[in-house]
């Protein structure tokens, strides 16, 4: 027994260093095949990818709970020791607010007169859900999240994800119990938009810097820094009108676009796919007319 | 050392912990993608799992085979939603570099191998840029890539202390 100990290291040495030097090249060599691969046949990779996010969802949802907590206990303490000056803040912004729910209010009813004059039919109700963000993957090169919900939860490719009242971005990448939302600063992200005074089109597309870019934006169009962007919906599936950002800097024909939605710290995403008609609140909005503001 | 008549329980407990090198690394590449509430934490992604498996391609490359680290790497790239493929080369080239690299790591002062893991982070910060750059036809700025390195390096005493040194106590003999 001692003496098969004693050799076997002489033995098996050379033929382990060789199995495992031979295993590394077969391994570099897939990897590189799977780089390529990706790029030639992105849609197998984004199922295969889907699946894998899948498989973690359970697990990282119920690493969510303590993180939940955790991010609570931290936000209570910085309200309760901030509390006096929230208040003020909120006062003054409460009063705005309800001077902006007159101005609202009578746009609506405006609207719908309108609406009634041309004969335009109003387009179809937001399916809503809202779901965690589960994991915020992407490293350098992808703005993306994750969320907790998938098909089996009525969601789609092409759906819009809101955080809170900006658009976040939208669903590129769907698996049973889990989603990919590629957000609107992500390298790949192209979100067609109208500047909301003047109504020109416009894409905004994204770098993986902070703040995305406007593309094909009409040389003589009028854009001015603060300018509202809005999506355009062309394609159908994204709703039109969602709140994108607002033109941040202009420099050397360079158009800058400031998210409106705060994507550095999502929690939360809603999905959207056709936008209603009122971003009222429900206790003074029409029941009939209820938007992805509207749902408590 | 193994008792001499070694009861199922306990064979099933040391081949468990045998498992450990990879389950941690694992949980490390979770951890990366987690919304902690960290502003910049998902962008950052602070390479945790380059340094696990830099460790125990060192220590225990027995525990963490070329096999492991293609996996545990591209669980890492399906996860982040990277190219699929350039965390997995990353990983098997580290760990087939590492791997021999005992003698001169190990029973070593702890900051020969910190100092040793800073071109590995580099370079594994560069081809992952390079990967990207090439497969997009776009070179985003290297900057990014840079401080990702950089936080890899000077989160590598913490990372090893906090999580790798205590595991690599508990486990059995090679």
């Amino acid at each position: 027994m001692a003496q098969r100990t004693a050799f076997t290291p002489t033995v098996t040495l050379p033929s382990r260093a060789f199995g495992e030097r031979f295993s590394s090249v077969i391994l570099t060599m897939t990897a590189v095949a799977l780089i390529v691969t990706g790029r030639v046949d992105p849609a197998l990779v984004e199922h295969v990818r889907s699946k894998t996010a899948d498989f973690v969802t359970p697990l990282l949802t119920v690493i969510q709970q303590p993180l939940a907590t955790a991010r609570d206990v931290v936000d209570r303490t910085e309200g309760i020791l901030n509390l006096a000056t929230e208040n003020a803040r909120l006062r003054e912004e409460n009063e705005n607010l309800k001077k902006w729910e007159a101005t609202a209010l009578s746009l609506e009813a405006q609207s719908r007169v309108l609406r009634g004059m041309v004969n335009l039919s109003p387009s179809a109700p937001a399916i809503l859900r809202t779901e965690p963000v589960i994991a915020e993957p992407g490293g350098l090169y992808a703005r993306s999240v994750l969320i907790g919900g998938g098909a089996h939860d009525g969601l789609a490719k092409g759906q819009a994800a809101m955080a809170g009242v900006g658009l976040a971005g939208r669903i590129t990448e769907i698996g049973a119990w889990s989603a990919r939302v590629l957000l609107i600063t992500d390298l790949n992200s192209r979100i067609p938009v109208i500047l909301e005074g003047t109504r020109t089109h416009a894409i905004l597309a994204g770098d993986n810097s902070p703040s995305p870019y406007l593309m094909y934006l009409p040389k003589a169009a009028a854009v001015l820094p603060g300018d509202r962007l809005v999506t355009a919906g062309h394609d159908g599936v994204f709703p039109t009108g969602l709140p994108v950002g607002r033109v941040a800097s202009i420099e050397n024909a360079e158009i800058r676009v400031e998210p409106i939605a705060d994507l550095d710290r999502l929690e939360y995403l809603e999905l959207v796919d056709s936008v209603a008609q009122s971003a009222l609140t429900p206790e003074i909005a029409p029941a009939e007319s209820r938007g992805f503001f509207g749902t408590p | 050392m193994v008792a001499p008549h070694p009861t199922a329980l306990h064979r099933l407990d040391q081949n468990a912990r045998r498992l450990l090198p990879v389950v941690i690394s694992l949980v490390l590449a979770l951890a990366v993608v987690l919304p902690i509430g960290l502003p910049q934490w998902g962008i950052l992604a602070p390479p945790l799992l380059l340094i696990a498996v830099f460790y125990w391609s060192i220590v225990r490359p027995d525990l963490m085979p070329p096999t492991a680290a293609f996996v545990l790497g591209l669980f890492q790239d399906l996860l982040t939603g990277g190219p699929l493929g350039s965390g997995a080369l990353i990983m098997v080239l580290t760990q087939w570099t590492m791997r021999g690299q005992q003698r001169y790591l190990i029973n070593r002062p702890f900051f020969l191998m910190w100092a040793a893991f800073s071109p590995v982070a580099i370079i594994a910060g560069v081809l992952d840029w390079l990967v990207y750059a090439l497969l997009n036809f776009h070179a985003v700025p290297i900057a990014g890539a840079l401080v990702r390195v950089v936080l890899g390096i000077v989160l590598f005493p913490v990372v090893t202390w906090l999580v790798l040194i205590p595991t690599h106590r508990t486990l059995p003999a090679g």
